[in-house]
């Protein structure tokens, strides 16, 4: 039998981040997941960073052009940021991983990126 | 209404060109640029001012500052003030608490770096919160600073900072917070900074202040706002 969807009201608001990284050599996704975890527990802990329910959406994750995705909740968009920020070095490469655009849903933020792409303002 | 981010960094001239696009990049209008207290510096300003003009061009404005550490003769302070005049900022680091009140007091400096980070006398107090909102003093914390920390120090670091928030929300005086390196991959958004405060407890719609409007208090003398004359 298939499991039940969660009702919609007790569903958390999603958030969506277009996030860019600015690195002189790649990144691979594990590399970014593993910094992005060890950060974010080392300033929120445990139970504070697992309210945020955060995913870096593997399909979305340029790694030439080191852009990607995270999803996360409307109430912890602070939170992603902040940690985002903490994040200095990734194996010994310096880094900044700086959050774009916000969106609420997957295809709203994809639109959007086109349209900034279209005025020059996000980078590739 | 429309928002204008700042930012604060030391000057260095080899990676003033990346520097200069990161900050474009990250919505940064107006930049601070550091220099500290020698006086090779001093001496070159002018040069700098024409180099940074070349090089930035139309990407940002910029104001110089001068950042001075651990002065605890105020007097000396004010000769500098006098000296460089009016177009320059000080912003200044002090680890005694007499001193730092005497600054606020006469006005010596604009910019007071960091003063939670010294164990002696741990940030500030209402008397100088309130003394700041007067005089228009602003109090910047910076990234540069937590970046140097790691695990328990940093934890009381934010412990710290987190009671010059309520001292904030309670007199609103100018707190800013900025990057303050000299390496451009330290810089960090104005959005992820004002996010951090929002963190550690300033209010919704004063954390964005700290990367904008509370800049332009500084040297402005605040803003006056309307003035309701009585009409007999």
């Amino acid at each position: 039998m298939k499991m039940k969807s969660k009702m919609p009201t007790l569903r958390d608001k999603r958030r969506y981040v277009y996030f860019k990284i600015y690195c002189e050599e790649r990144i691979g996704i594990g590399e970014l997941s593993d910094a992005f975890w060890k950060t974010g527990i080392e300033m929120f802990g445990e139970v504070g960073f697992s309210k945020g329910t955060f995913w870096i959406i593997g399909k979305e994750y340029n790694e030439e052009k080191g852009t990607g995705i995270i999803r996360c909740t409307s109430k912890t968009l602070h939170m992603l940021r902040t940690v985002l920020m903490f994040i200095t070095e990734i194996n010994g490469k310096k880094v900044i991983i700086h959050p774009c655009l916000v969106s609420g849903t997957l295809k709203a933020l994809k639109r959007k990126i086109k349209e900034e792409k279209g005025k020059d303002s996000i980078a590739d | 209404m429309v928002r204008y981010f700042y930012d604060a960094v030391f000057y260095e001239k080899e990676k003033l060109a990346e520097m200069c696009e990161i900050l474009k990049d990250f919505g940064c209008r107006e930049a601070f640029f550091f220099l500290e207290n020698d006086g090779k510096d001093m001496k070159c300003i002018k040069d700098i001012k024409n180099y940074i003009k070349k090089v930035a061009k139309d990407k940002i404005n910029f104001k110089f500052g001068i950042f001075v550490k651990n002065e605890k003769n105020v007097e000396n302070l004010k000769n500098l003030k006098k000296k460089i005049g009016d177009s320059l900022i000080i912003a200044i680091e002090v680890d005694d608490f007499e001193v730092l009140r005497k600054i606020v007091d006469q006005k010596a400096a604009d910019i007071i770096v960091d003063p939670q980070r010294h164990r002696k006398d741990e940030g500030i107090d209402h008397v100088i919160a309130k003394k700041m909102k007067e005089n228009n003093t602003g109090l910047m914390i910076t990234l540069s600073n937590l970046f140097s920390m790691e695990g328990k120090r940093r934890c009381m670091e934010f412990g710290k900072i987190k009671e010059i928030c309520k001292y904030y929300n309670k007199y609103s005086f100018p707190l800013l917070i900025s990057s303050f390196v000299s390496d451009p991959l330290l810089i960090r958004d104005p959005v992820s900074r004002a996010s951090l405060m929002r963190e550690l407890g300033v209010k919704e719609d004063k954390a964005l202040d700290t990367v904008s409007k509370n800049y332009s208090k500084i040297k402005n003398n605040g803003d006056k706002g309307f003035v309701v004359r009585w009409i007999k």
